[in-house]
């Protein structure tokens, strides 16, 4: 190990490998941050530039982009309820109700210190479990994948608000829609009435739609020439300071984001959406979660950066490409001639190495500029509504397009935008819709894939003791809220006496 | 606002938009009634879908169980909101303010991709920008077209020069 | 990052001159090669490569523009409508012609301009090293003695990876029920399901699954082609194992464009590309990534196009994917 990092550092006395790690970040700063181009995106459209360049260079510029992305998504999350990257929906649940609050310059520290810890803490565990995260990613079979999902949309129990019922539709309408497209299994078309339609719904297309061009339609409603209050910030260590109430929330984020960054196809949504749903339970004020609560930004913004490290494992390691943006990286160093998978660390120590320490030199970097940005950024809750919200929706039509060179995707964005502002307006909200349109695709197509492996056997499910662990928290975590919800309202009840309380509950 | 009152008829017409409101209910018995369609639109069409043969579970059931569930969903939905509304007031309200810019708001998104494809990005966005600023408030026309310049401008530089996205 | 915006501005440019149609000058402006993947994968590397060699004969920039979305479909819809004057060209593969009969009914291979084959890939199957399993023949006889107890993974029914297995196990008398087909998003997933042991065995290519055999996580138990893999001199071919399957089916990769293009055009593109292949650069990367070079001018082009449909036709009936 310490061979490798010498041979790292070394190329590190380059000038072009600083520039390419300075390069990096400031390019992923800005992709991320515009909605529709994520960091898979952002990586591509550098690829051609990369040609010429070393692969030390190429490799390093590339991974501080991704890293650099995965951070900046949260800029406009928070500041215009527009996610920049989808993990970030996440935490716009309450960045943006904390940025209306006026605290936009609380929740853009919290979300840069919270992301620079899960990315380092990620980064040293990635350093010392590597070849060890080996067997989780090959670990997960179809049966597996699955349950996962399973365990994925079971955190519907917490992201549903008050209403049961209204969550449930939300998922469900999602669930729906993800089965638009060419079937996973046995190739034939489902519901496709447009030749846009053949690979399913533009996933990035939905989110903005869902998040920021309704938006856009709900700040209509109010008059243009407000501005938010906007409380002051303290001073720089206090602004460290913000982060000490939330250490094991970050601890428990961090682990959550690097394990599902892990799992091939796991990815940096559902980690956020995992690290919120898990620190809601244990949070002292629940109720406050999408509401504002710093706590559900801090645990997004750390396991989604968390994340990032962790798919780093097994794309290295075993050259499986778990996502859009490892699969970049991956062809990447292909044109270099550099094939990640099992022999990389002998053959090409200098590749693994140079990427932890872009990783750890890259992080103090963007925390300066994230520091700086959040007392920047904020200036732009100063401008006025009317100007955000043409800016908003603009900037919001352009990404989507720029995402998939296809007007049709803008179309949809369009079309989801209507639809969840309309929806929000009788309290079905987004975040099951997001929930369902992530993990949809892969509970589908790894159940049947599953049955067709074990000849129509389902018992496959319990008998994998992965999947029959992630089914039995899947069915405890689903049952539990509903549980307690019953209890709760028996309680209540006993207490309150009657009637009045009955019709009030059975609406909701 | 009261600057702005000699502009048009339209205009007057606009900084006159009232908040429309109705219950809650009625609108969870409109949305359950279009996600009812929605869902047998699905089961329906989830027939004609190419079962592929082998094995028990193929390409169109889980569709059509989803569309049954959601069915389900928002049929419950659409009769509580039905018994409810019989039932009299309960006191939710869903509000929308100003209808009439947030209609021109949806009319304006729906336009741009058609727009965009007849006649590319530039004079769209230009319009779409300038257009959307106006509907939200923004009536200066030199604030406007400063707006607009600087997105294109922004467009150019970003997303073709830096990111070489060649837009249509 | 400048030059880019130059060629972008001259197409934009060229678009709004009227086509001279002096076959004789051709090519005087870009030429646009249209991708159905995203940068980054094997394909769309290759692709650039080639499109930096053959600028270099042209004389010409060849524009390389990625149109990943619907397995081909955006691709191809820009492709058709596109003018049939050589400016506008895109790369096929075997799975183009999978989607002719499958998803993208509306075209099928007299839809398009077969210009130049580049290269060939023949399939393969690995197994886990932890298998029992150590030939094809050890295969069949487990699939014989226990019908479903063996599982192949590939990518989705009905593609290139499909159908070579449904190949393979006629030529060894095997039949669905004995060996189930396990379709994965992609090849990839299909190799990374054996490397798992989820799966017993996947079909795949050469390039795909080198890294794994050299560190010994993978084994593969035969090459679907005449002569044995350079990069596995070890791995019998099927053949010499004593199984007769048809080593033409393999994957192809080449060069296509809208229907109509002249005669000397198609000419000039071909023998462009003939010479792209025999640089030094592109030699060495198709060794690496262990390619087989197989040129082929647009008469055989056409030809090997409709053979490979008219199989294609054959194993969807057969399969029951025609529905």
């Amino acid at each position: 190990m310490i061979d490798g990092f010498l041979a790292g550092l070394s190329a590190f006395s380059s000038w072009q490998v600083i520039a390419g790690l300075f390069g990096g970040v400031v390019i992923g700063y800005i992709v991320g941050a515009l909605p529709g181009l994520s960091a898979g995106v952002g990586m591509a459209l550098l690829i051609p530039f990369t040609f010429g360049l070393d692969p030390v260079v190429s490799v390093v510029m590339l991974v501080t982009l991704y890293m650099a992305s995965e951070y900046s998504g949260a800029i406009p999350a928070i500041l215009m309820n527009t996610p920049g990257e989808p993990s970030s929906a996440i935490t716009a649940l309450d960045g943006y109700p904390m940025r209306e609050r006026g605290e936009a310059g609380e929740a853009l520290t919290l979300s840069i210190l919270s992301s620079a810890v899960g990315s380092v803490i990620s980064t040293v565990l990635l350093i010392f479990s590597v070849l060890w995260m080996t067997k989780i990613a090959l670990a997960f079979g179809p049966a597996e994948y699955f349950a996962l999902a399973v365990l994925g949309l079971s955190l519907i129990s917490t992201l549903a608000g008050h209403s049961v019922l209204r969550g449930f539709i939300a998922l469900l309408f999602g669930l729906l829609l993800t089965t638009v497209g060419t079937d996973p299994v046995d190739g034939v078309m489902r519901y496709v009435f447009n030749d846009g339609l053949l690979g399913g719904f533009p996933f990035i297309a939905a989110l903005i739609g869902l998040f920021a061009l309704s938006e856009v339609l709900r700040m209509l409603e109010t008059p243009g020439n407000r501005t938010t209050p906007l409380k002051a910030l303290p001073g720089l260590s206090a602004q460290i300071g913000l982060l000490k109430p939330h250490t094991g929330n970050m601890l428990r984020s961090t682990f959550i984001g690097y394990i599902l960054g892990v799992i091939p196809g796991a990815g940096a949504t559902i980690a956020s959406i995992t690290a919120y749903s898990v620190q809601k339970r244990f949070s002292k004020s629940p109720q406050t979660f999408g509401k504002g609560n710093p706590e559900g930004v801090v645990a997004a913004e750390t396991a989604n950066n968390a994340c990032m490290p962790g798919a780093l494992a097994p794309m290295l390691a075993l050259g499986i490409p778990g996502k859009a943006s490892t699969a970049v990286l991956v062809g990447a160093l292909a044109i270099q001639g550099v094939r990640p998978g099992p022999l990389i660390f002998t053959q090409h120590p200098e590749i693994p190495y140079s990427i932890y320490i872009a990783l750890l030199v890259g992080m103090p970097f963007m925390v300066m500029l994230g520091l700086f940005g959040s007392r920047m950024w904020v200036r732009l809750t100063t401008i006025p509504a009317s100007v955000v919200t043409a800016i908003v929706a603009a900037t919001c039509l352009l990404g989507t397009y720029s995402e998939s060179n296809e007007i049709f995707a803008v179309g949809v964005a369009v079309g989801f935008g209507i639809v969840g502002y309309l929806l929000a307006k009788v309290e079905i909200e987004p975040a099951p819709i997001v929930l369902a349109l992530v993990l949809g695709y892969m509970m589908e197509s790894n159940f049947r894939r599953s049955l067709v492996m074990s000849g129509d056997d389902m018992t496959v499910f319990l008998r994998e003791p992965i999947s029959a662990i992630c089914l039995g928290l899947a069915a405890i975590i689903f049952v539990a809220p509903l549980v307690q919800t019953l209890l709760g309202r028996r309680r209540r009840r006993a207490a309150a006496g009657e009637t009045s309380v009955l019709s009030e509950e059975a609406s909701r | 606002m009261a600057t702005q009152h000699e502009e048009s008829a339209l205009d007057h017409a606009v900084e006159e938009d009232e908040d429309f409101a109705f219950r809650l209910e009625l609108g969870d018995v409109l949305v359950g009634a279009a996600l009812l369609a929605l869902s047998i639109t699905f089961w329906v069409l989830g027939a004609q879908i190419d079962d592929g043969g082998e094995g028990s579970i193929g390409a169109a059931t889980f569709p059509r169980g989803i569309a049954l569930l959601l069915g389900i969903g928002a049929l419950v939905l659409f009769a509580n909101g039905l018994r409810q509304l019989v039932a009299g007031p309960s006191g939710h309200w869903v509000t929308i303010g100003r209808p009439l810019r947030v209609l021109m708001g949806i009319a304006l998104m729906l336009a741009f991709a058609p727009a965009m494809r007849a006649v590319g990005y530039y004079p769209t966005m230009a319009v779409y920008l300038a257009a959307t600023l106006w509907v939200a408030d923004c009536r200066r026309p030199l604030l406007i077209l400063a707006y607009v310049a600087g997105f294109l401008l922004f467009s150019k530089l970003v997303f073709e020069m830096l990111l070489s996205i060649p837009l249509p | 990052m400048l030059t880019r915006l130059l060629r972008a501005a001259a197409i934009a440019a060229s678009l709004f001159v009227a086509p001279a149609v002096a076959m004789a000058d051709y090519p005087e402006k870009p030429i646009r090669y249209l991708l159905h993947v995203s940068p980054g994968g094997a394909t769309d590397v290759m692709a650039r490569k080639l499109a930096i060699a053959m600028e270099k004969t042209l004389g010409v920039p060849l524009v390389v523009e990625n149109k990943p979305g619907g397995r081909g479909a955006t691709q191809l819809a820009d492709l058709a409508s596109a003018k049939p004057d050589g400016y506008t060209i895109g790369a096929v593969t075997s799975t183009h012609i999978g989607a002719f009969n499958q998803t993208l009914k509306q075209y099928n291979v007299d839809s398009f301009d077969w210009i130049a084959r580049l290269v060939n890939e023949p399939y393969l199957i690995v197994v886990n090293k932890d298998s029992k399993i150590k030939s094809f023949k050890d295969l069949v006889d487990a699939a014989n003695a226990k019908p479903g107890s063996v599982v192949m993974a590939g990518f989705v029914r009905g593609s290139g990876g499909h159908f070579a297995w449904e190949i393979m196990a006629q030529s060894a008398g095997l039949d669905s029920k004995k060996v189930r087909w396990v379709p994965f998003d992609s090849v990839g997933d299909a190799v990374t399901a054996a490397l798992g042991g989820h799966a017993e065995a996947a079909i795949a290519y050469v390039d795909l699954v080198k890294t794994y055999v050299d560190a010994g996580s993978l084994r593969v138990i035969g090459i679907m082609s005449e002569e044995r893999a350079r990069q596995f001199p070890d791995v019998p071919t099927l053949k010499e194992q004593g199984f007769d399957a048809d080593t033409s089916w393999q994957q192809m990769r080449g060069i296509i464009g809208p229907k109509g293009i002249p005669e000397p055009i198609k000419a000039k593109l071909a023998a462009a590309v003939e010479q792209a292949l025999k640089t030094p650069e592109l030699v060495a990367y198709m060794e690496e990534s262990s390619l087989i070079p197989s040129f082929q001018p647009p008469a055989e082009f056409t030809a090997t196009a409709a053979r490979e449909n008219a199989l294609t036709k054959e194993w969807m009936e057969r399969l029951g994917l025609t529905r």
